[in-house]
């Protein structure tokens, strides 16, 4: 059915909202790829086989939806009209879950949220801390819609925005109201989107006119799966932002580049812009404007490099991704040489809710230069490890501690990683920065596309510098000076100190190498390549000289450089170490101190993540 | 006529043609900057990054490479700012550590006096800099060549690293290739080039029975030019 006019939207969205019940009894189920691999698509079919056999199945609606952001949790499962919370739901649970609250009416006890296992159970997931202390705008339809339903979408208000847009904004108006929120892109650079727009929507499109615009969707920072949820959970959001986009800056064609390890994502997509041709939101005439945009989606082979922008165009065109010197900007001539406009799914989401609720209304949170909100995924070192939506310029320490619940096993915060593996590690002497994309620049990281790597007391942080360039030497494109040869030096000096073969005049090196490929690299990449490596010489320049001049790793990880030992006083003799050791190291009898042999021992660990009362050494 | 613009090159006010590059427009004024990837006949490449400069516009100050930044009014440009030196040292210290034995490189580390030591040897002739890949595509045409692999495994390769069934065996990319890393060989009646794994049979003068090159590259220059028959028959003494 194809909708020829904006009234005809509004017409659909009414019928929609008539057939649904606010009052019904639904289960909202996690399908977000976390919680999948946990089993939630199981424990749906569970629910439904159960209502059926219980005879609810006419009353009772299960719903698969997005990601509901809470991924240490999974699988989630939420009761509505009552919001009881329930995690880490398995088949086991689910008939109880069922008859407690819909028959007794009381919540079932076991699965509900615990901070602790000590700690009482909060039932409502707008109480639980992880969620209350958020703002979830740009993921406001994730984990209460079913994503795969354009109809859910549009009940949502979903396409409201466009059909404003296009029945009576005008392009130039549209652009200003952008300009006028302060949206910045959300892949990283954090550069003006307004601006970005401006200069493709008056570029020269060749004889043709023709331009372009890209959502980038190849998030491959380990650890950061912001995009993916979106593009899962709420792909519409995306597509809706895309073609007011198109419409602002007068383009008719658009390409999501989503990496080929997201499937899900894509399934979703590829179902989301079909059904939006079918209603006509794209392909001709888009709601009868005169206005066609159709958008293409195309699988990039998962290189990292990919997601720089004159990469991904690249791979678009068939070509190998690797990055080109952008001084002529892809605005100018990008896709096919033609003026192209690309912008990161978080970016495109937060279009529609611009132009629905204004400029002000989007401007009024955030910090002066950064408005809105961001997502960022929450992860390492972290009790609550998740998805996480907050104002920006809030601080790291509320991130950290008030919505991730601080560091887990009362362990001290140490550091944390920002903007993905080419970011930087801030310690704890600025846990009070507020996040925006200007202070964490200032303070030697970035926002990138949103990751957050929190790390404890027991990380030692040349290990992580290294940890983080061994991946960027793999997905390095090795085009340029700088970054390939750059890349392979700093991780030979950086794996010899770890092993205890630092030489005097290493960080120097370090430093050395890292400012050259800062300056000297030809993309983005390269450029912020060194950051894990130079922020922690700034922060964590002791760690270095410990393990360069005493040959010592103060956080114990360094194989090379540590021993184990037993604490004769403190060892129980239970023989779990014994058991556990792979080398035979340990001797003792039992329920006496047992003893490690030095020179069999394989500094594996094991013996020190066994003990039941701490005993173990690591010096 | 192509517009002019002014700029500053080392503080020196001039006009010059916007969008003319950095490079040609410093070398115009016997301002020497070193290259490596860097060919007249090629287009402009960027990936050695010795020929950075400093530039200031709008009041943002960058490094950028010289052999593909235009023109453009109000432009400062520096040819030897602290930034840039010390990156350009690196860059050098970096290349002699891949390709130690490379006398355009010991060339270069001796006048910026740069030394070696610091950094572990990797020993490999090629610097990837990608010149014959480019003159293959862009001046022969036949494109037989490109990169393999991603970052420290970059090489220039031919696809699949297999026998090069495009190649024509002209020689080029071994007469660009500025550190001898392509070998090539006549032996036999034979163009040997061992990096393309390429065997390819030479061609005789009809009239003295000397070697002109191989039939393959000859049958190429057929298909395109209109040449008299002669031209693919006799050599150059001959002809």
């Amino acid at each position: 059915m194809r909708l020829e006019t904006p009234n005809k939207l509004e017409e659909l969205r009414k019928s929609i909202l008539e057939k649904q019940d606010p009052n019904k009894q639904k289960i909202l189920v996690c399908g977000g790829t976390g919680c999948i691999s946990n089993g939630s698509l199981e424990v749906a079919k569970a629910f439904e086989a159960e209502l059926k056999s219980q005879k609810l199945k006419a009353e009772v609606e299960v719903k698969i939806t997005g990601c509901h952001g809470f991924c240490e949790r999974g699988p989630l499962v939420v009761f509505l009209p009552q919001s009881i919370f329930y995690e880490r739901v398995d088949l086991k649970g689910v008939p109880d879950i069922l008859k407690e609250t819909l028959i007794s009416g009381v919540p079932h006890d076991k699965y509900l949220y615990r901070m602790t296992k000590k700690d009482d159970p909060i039932t409502k997931e707008e109480d639980i801390p992880f969620y209350k202390n958020q703002l979830r705008w740009v993921l406001r339809h994730n984990g209460k819609i079913d994503p795969t339903s354009i109809d859910e979408y549009i009940a949502q208000g979903g396409y409201s925005a466009l059909a404003k847009a296009l029945n009576g904004l005008s392009p130039e108006r549209i652009v200003d109201e952008i300009d006028k929120a302060g949206l910045r892109g959300r892949g990283g650079g954090g550069f003006s989107t307004a601006r970005k727009w401006r200069s493709v929507k008056d570029a020269d499109g060749g004889p043709d006119n023709i331009r372009y615009v890209i959502c980038n969707g190849d998030e491959g920072d380990p650890g950061a799966f912001m995009d993916r949820s979106l593009m899962e959970g709420d792909p519409h959001s995306v597509i809706e932002g895309m073609i007011i986009g198109a419409y602002a800056i007068g383009s008719n064609k658009g390409y999501i580049y989503v990496r080929m390890e997201y499937p899900l994502a894509v399934k979703h997509l590829d179902l989301a812009i079909k059904s939006a041709r079918d209603y006509g939101l794209l392909g001709e005439n888009i709601l009868g404007s005169g206005f066609s945009f159709d958008i293409e989606i195309n699988r990039g082979g998962g290189a990292f490099v990919c997601g720089e922008s004159s990469a991904l165009m690249a791979s678009i065109m068939g070509r190998a991704g690797e990055p080109r010197a952008k001084y002529v900007h892809s605005s100018e001539k990008g896709l096919n040489d033609l003026p192209t406009n690309l912008n990161n799914v978080e970016t495109w989401a937060n279009v529609p809710l611009i132009i629905n609720r204004g400029a002000d209304w989007f401007a009024a949170v955030g910090t002066e230069k950064s408005k809105g909100t961001k997502v960022f995924s929450l992860v390492g070192s972290v009790n609550n490890v998740g998805l996480v939506e907050v104002p920006m310029g809030l601080s790291l320490r509320e991130i950290i501690y008030g919505i991730g619940g601080g560091i887990p096993g009362g362990k001290k915060f140490k550091a944390v990683q920002t903007g993905g593996p080419s970011g930087g590690c801030i310690p704890e002497a600025h846990l009070d920065a507020p996040v925006d994309f200007d202070e964490l620049t200032k303070l030697g990281s970035m926002m990138g596309s949103g990751g957050m790597i929190v790390m404890d007391e027991k990380t030692c942080m040349v290990d992580v510098a290294k940890y983080f360039i061994n991946f960027l030497v793999d997905e390095s494109c090795g085009k340029c000076t700088p970054c390939r040869e750059g890349l392979r030096q700093l991780l030979i000096v950086l794996t010899r100190i770890t092993e205890g073969k630092g030489k005097e005049g290493d960080i120097e090196l370090l430093k050395d190498i890292g400012d050259c490929m800062t300056w000297g690299s030809l993309c983005a990449l390269g450029g912020s390549a060194s950051n894990p490596v130079i922020s922690t010489i700034k922060y964590f320049r002791d760690e270095y000289e410990a393990h360069i001049k005493e040959k010592r790793c103060p956080a114990g990880v360094c194989q090379d450089l540590i021993t184990f030992s037993i604490i004769e006083g403190d060892c129980i003799g239970c023989g779990r170490c014994l058991k556990v050791c792979p080398s035979s190291a340990i001797t003792g009898e039992n329920k006496k101190p047992h003893v490690i042999d030095e020179k069999l021992c394989i500094r594996c660990r094991a013996c020190y993540e066994v003990c039941p009362v701490d005993a173990v050494m690591i010096e | 006529m192509k517009e002019v613009v002014k700029i500053e090159l080392n503080g020196e006010e001039i006009e010059v043609k916007k969008g003319a590059t950095l490079l040609s427009i410093a070398r115009e004024r016997h301002v020497y900057i070193p290259t490596l990837c860097h060919n007249d006949a090629l287009e402009p490449y960027g990936v050695c990054r010795m020929c950075l400069v400093e530039i200031e516009e709008r009041g943002r100050m960058r490094v950028v490479t010289s052999c593909n930044y235009p023109a453009k009014e109000g432009l400062k440009v520096k040819t030897d700012t602290e930034r840039v030196v010390l990156t350009r040292n690196v860059v050098i210290e970096l290349l002699l550590a891949r390709a130690p034995e490379n006398e355009e490189i010991k060339k270069l580390a001796e006048f910026y006096g740069v030394k070696g030591g610091r950094l572990e040897l990797v020993n490999d002739e090629c610097i990837l800099c990608g010149m014959c890949v480019r003159t293959c595509d862009e001046v022969v045409g036949v494109k037989a060549l490109g990169f393999a692999n991603r970052g420290i495994d970059r090489v220039p390769a031919t696809p699949f690293m297999e026998s090069s069934e495009t190649c024509i065996g002209c020689g080029s990319c071994v007469y660009v290739c500025p550190t001898g890393y392509i070998k090539m060989r006549d032996e036999n009646g034979k163009r040997y080039i061992e990096n393309w794994k390429v065997e390819l049979e030479l061609s005789r003068c009809e009239s003295c029975g000397a070697y002109i090159a191989p039939k393959r590259q000859l049958d190429y220059i057929r298909n395109l030019a209109d040449l008299p028959e002669d031209f693919y028959n006799l050599c150059w003494n001959c002809r």
